[in-house]
């Protein structure tokens, strides 16, 4: 019977490389940290310094190559005209955006995935500054970031609040100014509406629905989410007195289908999602085809619709207040 | 063994009897309990005269659904349970972890992302395929592994590894498929862990359908079943065409799994937990344990079930989670207790 190979000198090979290779790991890590204590400046140029939500950082004064690495960025940068040097890989999810905005990002180069940001890529875009969203870069993942360009990390409250992420993106690229305008913008047209539609407003209970976490519950959009946000705190519209008011920071909450009559009790304007391209979600088709939504008295008398902007900042809280007034304001 | 005495059949029945009451309390319960509050009164109208209430629609389009899904679903594993331990000779076995429920869920899942079908219909007969794809694939891996050596360990174990490799890759892919469509992404990750929600009173009857026609061929193989346990050579000494009922009990298998699966998606644990509880109670007679998990079966879902939709209300826990917190002890102590029981 042959002898088994003698465990002792094999586990002493073991326990040695191990070590070796965790010294020269260390040693790496040491290095890495070392030469780059200070995050990598562009050629020259002032800096100013921009709080963040890990602190503050010291921006370049006129960023020239802006990484995106957050799934709203991108848009938030549309809007202030920036054209960034990479985005996330929106995959086959591109196609929920709208044509303009596919456009924007396309052929761009790439840092990965929503929820999975590919440090080494970003820093293949020798990017200058780099912008995300607290929901989406951790602490581990912005100490990362800011070794290769400085990092701006915005958002911090509730998920919709976009008024104050957008300003705070628009400070760290330096485009203040077209983001003022922007809101002035916004602002006429708001209070144009308000002016204009007071009593379609006032006299009606309104809510904003979508499909819900699955296929057995419906959603409705709360005054933390970005569309919520909209409507209930700036146009002023007041909900059905059914919708519960404990307001989640992600910005919706999700109910079985069985609840659509007690939620849905005293609304009389039902306003929900259709597709970037005005097709209908399938989702939201699916609560509206369901016979406990269309006994509902807002099914019944016909007031629901569905806007196919998406709010992620002014210029298109802009657009989704024209098509409200297009749709819905000029009609009832 | 089987009891041909009188008070022995006498108790048989008053067991039976006790178990069919227990089964309609837990119905009734699963249509009563719900984020709306629905009267037994409400219930009756909706099922003896509906006139479009609210309570109606929410009794027949929510309520019923779900509960008639649950008892199809828990009768299917529990037998389907029953069968495979029989022709595989192992008490390991199970459809959940043979990854049979796994060939089921992918086949759907790559039936709704590449083929864009999501009507129930279609549903049904991929999952069927796709359950019959994953009994060959385990079966045919786990006798692949015991003629090449004993070296992976006895047989039950063996197949309960073949199984394990066959629903870790089949699980992979249908996570693959399903990032290739958003829509049916997060459709497809809520499905797959298990729910009896979303479902309409049309798909529920049909599902019980499939699952009756799968219980009256399990219970037309029982005298085969009894002598496919005294071993192949005994029982085809005896006049059983033991290829005939290993094949039906398997066909058996097929229907009632892939109806569960294409209902609610795959639950696990359920054809482990009560065969096993049953053989405690009732001993191994194929016929006594079949007739056991059509009671046994549902009493065990129903309940996970309410639990399910009560622990986090209004939000739900997926049923498979709660299965899985009974299951998995269960089959911890079975692999590790009793090892002279496995063989």
């Amino acid at each position: 019977m042959p002898r088994p190979l003698s465990r002792r000198p094999l586990l002493a090979a073991a326990i040695a490389t191990a070590a070796a290779l965790l010294a020269g790991c260390s040693s790496a890590g040491a290095a890495g940290t070392s030469t780059s204590d200070a995050p990598a400046a562009s050629g020259g140029g002032d800096t100013r310094t921009v709080a963040s939500a890990y602190g503050d950082v010291a921006v370049p004064e006129d960023p020239q190559r802006v990484a995106a690495v957050s799934y709203d960025t991108p848009w938030n940068l549309m809007g202030l005209g920036v054209t960034p040097v990479a985005t996330l890989d929106y995959g086959p999810w591109i196609d929920e955006f709208s044509a303009d905005q596919q456009a924007f990002v396309k052929g761009l180069p790439t840092v990965g995935t929503f929820g999975e940001i590919n440090v080494e890529a970003v820093a293949s875009a020798t990017p200058d500054l780099i912008i995300g969203t607290v929901e989406e870069v951790d602490e581990a993942t912005y100490a990362q970031l800011s070794a290769i360009a400085p990092t701006v990390v915005v958002g911090g409250g509730d998920r919709g609040a976009w008024q104050t992420t957008t300003e705070e993106t628009a400070k760290a690229v330096g485009r203040e100014a077209r983001w003022k305008e922007s809101k002035a913008a916004f602002e006429q047209t708001r209070d144009r509406l308000k002016t204009q539609y007071a009593d379609v407003i006032a006299g009606n209970r309104w809510i904003n629905f979508s499909l819900g976490d699955d296929a057995s519950q419906f959603s409705v959009q709360q005054p933390t989410g970005a569309t919520g946000n909209l409507l209930v705190n700036e146009m002023g519209m007041a909900y059905g007195p059914g919708v519960p008011t404990d307001h989640d920071p992600k910005g919706y909450a999700s109910y079985p289908l069985e609840q659509l009559g007690s939620v849905f009790d005293g609304v009389t304007v039902a306003l929900t999602f259709a597709n970037a391209d005005g097709s209908p979600n399938p989702g939201v088709q699916a609560v509206r085809d369901n016979p406990l939504f269309q006994r509902l008295p807002v099914a019944q008398s016909g007031h629901v619709y569905a806007l196919s902007s998406s709010v992620t900042d002014y210029p298109s809280a802009t657009a989704w207040l024209e098509e409200l007034e297009q749709k819905v304001l000029a009609v009832l | 063994m089987t009891t041909t005495t009188a008070t022995g059949r006498s108790r048989e029945l008053a067991v039976a009897v006790v178990g069919v009451l227990v089964v309609v309390g837990l119905v009734a319960a699963s249509v009563l309990v719900g984020t709306q509050p629905v009267t037994p009164t409400q219930v009756w109208h909706a099922l003896a005269s509906p006139t479009g209430t609210e309570s109606d629609l929410v009794v027949s389009g929510v309520r019923l659904p779900r509960t008639l899904v649950a008892v199809g679903v828990g009768a299917a594993l529990a037998v389907s349970g029953v069968l495979l331990q029989a022709v595989v000779r192992n008490p390991l076995a199970e459809p959940g972890l043979l990854g049979v429920s796994a060939g089921a869920g992918f086949a759907v899942a790559a039936g709704y992302v590449l083929l864009g079908l999501t009507a129930y219909r279609d549903t049904l007969w991929l999952a069927l395929a796709g359950t019959a794809v994953g009994v060959v694939g385990v079966l045919g891996l786990a006798r692949a592994g015991g003629s090449a050596s004993s070296a992976a360990g006895d047989g039950p174990v063996r197949l309960v590894l073949a199984g394990v490799a066959v629903a870790a890759v089949l699980s992979a892919a249908t996570s693959a498929v399903s990032m290739l469509s958003p829509s049916g992404f997060s459709q497809l990750a809520r499905w797959s862990a298990g729910t009896f929600a979303g479902r309409d009173l049309p798909v529920a009857l049909v599902t019980l359908a499939a699952v009756a026609a799968g219980v009256v061929l399990a219970l037309s193989l029982v005298p085969g079943l009894r002598l496919l346990a005294l071993g192949d050579d005994t029982a085809e000494a005896l006049g059983t065409r033991v290829g005939l009922v290993r094949g039906l009990a398997l066909l058996g298998v097929v229907v009632l799994c892939g109806a569960a699966t294409a209902a609610a998606g795959p639950v696990a644990f359920v054809g482990l937990v009560v065969p096993q509880v049953l053989r405690l109670l009732v001993g191994h007679d194929p016929g006594r344990l079949l007739r056991g998990s059509l009671v046994a079966g549902p009493v065990l879902v129903l309940v996970a079930d309410l639990v399910a939709r009560t622990v986090i209300a209004p939000a739900e826990v997926s049923v498979g989670v709660v299965t899985a917190f009974v299951g998995a002890p269960v089959l911890i102590a079975l692999a590790l207790g009793h090892p002279r029981r496995l063989r």
